[in-house]
């Protein structure tokens, strides 16, 4: 009896999962794993191979994980353009691009990706170039930066990383690697991405996207 | 052992501050991390028959181990023992997918006995904004509910179930109380839940023994990258005709004017 209940959760999660609204419900799902599973008996056969070397350890209290959790970015400040924005956590669109927040005077990062400090890979931040209340927005100035200007991100606790311009790119869309603007494993590196070149009314779409590349030169003690 | 091995390795070799978030699953791999919530018992944790975790104590999380997809078999020992021939808890097997990440759990039941787990991590994409919350109730009590600022969040969560949710990210004041009360029998504690991240709370011990504690493991969110970037909506930044940037900054306000009625704003959500 209690197998056919857990069984019957579980069903209605996956039916849950799949829908829509789906993620503001609370889905309650049986673990119950091997029936008996406490067993008794002599090993089983052995079908995969033996786990080499010992995994890392750590104290699994609540106070360890304030400590451990990545600190996302919440402001962007760059001297050289007088520019302070609000930076918003986002994931992906509908459409599968990076989400961003509505107005351009709000940048966006990618919160799948790395946080300021993190050993590697891509921390990546966008904005809008122009909005329709905004008008133009912070990130048009982008594409005016030079290498070794500094850009300077803090965190909800207000701790600043420093970083240095490396890089300014003007790229068609077309030619913009995902796979590399979004490196999840790659030294660390900041990048700022907004849209520019030419409007492409029909789609109202820029054709280029504008990314500055930093890197991190300083960092709270 | 105690002290987060992953992240001194990291900060000692490229010298960064604070740790990484925990890496995706290696493609084609399974992820699997043991935790310990059998009050008062170390132990040592056999898979296939090798010793793999060494004197491993109550309320700390190993992993993550990744391992080549298949059918593990997991043997807790007597911290003393030679080998799993005489195992306390186990063997069990643990079905492992490739691209999955689990959490075997060794555990007490409602009664109080041991016994072990093994839990699917829900690695998903989030919306933008929002971290997921997991509960998973591993502990020698009756079915509770989960409290965050007043109502019951989530409800009725018995051993040995989980209950997940995304929710937008902040420091949530939970509180672990009986079915149907609010005398808290764990907490209030504050539980982080950042964006892009699932943190996964465990309550574990017994109600019996006055041991009950919470558990947290934090997992990076898996998601695919992003296909590209479309960050403008009215063409106001068009260098087509060689404009000049003040003549975009003198043309902004008319053309906002002009376009304002017309053009669809993309909208967070």
């Amino acid at each position: 009896m209690r197998h056919l209940l857990a069984a019957a959760t579980c069903a209605v999660v996956l039916l849950t999962a799949c829908s829509p609204s789906g993620e503001d419900l609370a889905t309650v799902t049986s673990a119950a794993l091997v029936p008996g599973s406490v067993a008794t008996g002599g090993v089983p056969p052995i079908v995969a191979p033996v786990v080499q070397g010992a995994p890392p350890v750590k104290d699994a209290a609540l106070a360890s994980a304030e400590t451990e959790l990545p600190r996302p970015p919440t402001n962007l400040s760059i001297g050289a353009l007088s520019l302070s924005m609000p930076i918003d956590p986002v994931g992906l669109a509908a459409d599968g691009t990076m989400d961003l927040p509505g107005s351009a005077r709000t940048a966006g990062w990618y919160q799948n990706g790395a946080v300021p400090g993190a050993a590697e890979g891509n921390i990546v931040i966008a904005a809008h170039v122009d909005d329709a209340e905004a008008g133009l927005g912070p990130f048009a100035g982008l594409r005016e930066l030079k290498v070794g200007d500094e850009l300077r991100l803090s965190d909800a606790r207000g701790s600043e990383f420093v970083y240095r311009v490396t890089g300014v790119e003007q790229t068609s869309k077309s030619q913009v690697d995902p796979a590399v603007l979004f490196a999840g494993d790659l030294a660390p590196r900041l990048a700022l991405v907004t849209c520019g070149g030419t409007w492409d009314a029909k789609v109202a779409h820029y054709q280029d996207n504008v990314i500055v590349w930093a890197e991190l030169t300083e960092q709270p003690a | 052992m105690r002290t987060p091995i992953l992240a001194v390795a990291a900060a000692g070799a490229l010298g960064l501050v604070f740790a990484a978030p925990a890496a995706a699953v290696e493609p084609g791999q399974a992820e699997l991390f043991v935790l310990h919530g059998v009050p008062g018992l170390t132990v040592d944790v056999y898979v296939n028959g090798a010793l793999t975790l060494d004197d491993f104590t109550p309320g700390t999380l190993a992993g993550p181990l990744d391992l080549a997809p298949g059918t593990y078999s997991v043997a807790l020992t007597a911290s003393d023992a030679a080998d799993d021939s005489a195992p306390l808890l186990g063997p069990i097997d643990l079905p492992l997918a490739a691209d999955m990440s689990y959490t075997a759990v060794a555990h007490l039941d409602a009664d109080g006995n041991p016994t072990a787990n093994l839990f699917t991590n829900d690695l998903s994409a989030t919306a933008s904004g929002e971290g997921r919350l997991t509960v998973r109730h591993v502990a020698a009590a009756p079915a509770v509910d989960i409290l965050v600022g007043g109502p019951a969040l989530i409800s009725n969560l018995s051993n040995p179930d989980e209950a997940k949710m995304n929710v937008p990210a902040d420091t949530y004041s939970a509180t672990v109380a009986a079915t149907g009360t609010t005398a808290p029998v764990i907490g209030p504690a504050d539980v982080p839940v950042v964006a892009g991240q699932n943190t996964i709370v465990y309550a574990w011990g017994s109600l019996a023994d006055g041991n009950l504690d919470l558990a947290v493991q934090t997992l990076a969110i898996d998601a695919a990258a992003p296909s590209g970037v479309q960050a403008g909506t009215q063409g106001l930044a068009d260098t087509s005709n060689g404009a000049s940037g003040a003549t975009y900054g003198a043309l902004a306000g008319l053309m906002v004017l002009a376009a304002g009625g017309a053009v669809v704003v993309a909208r967070r959500r």
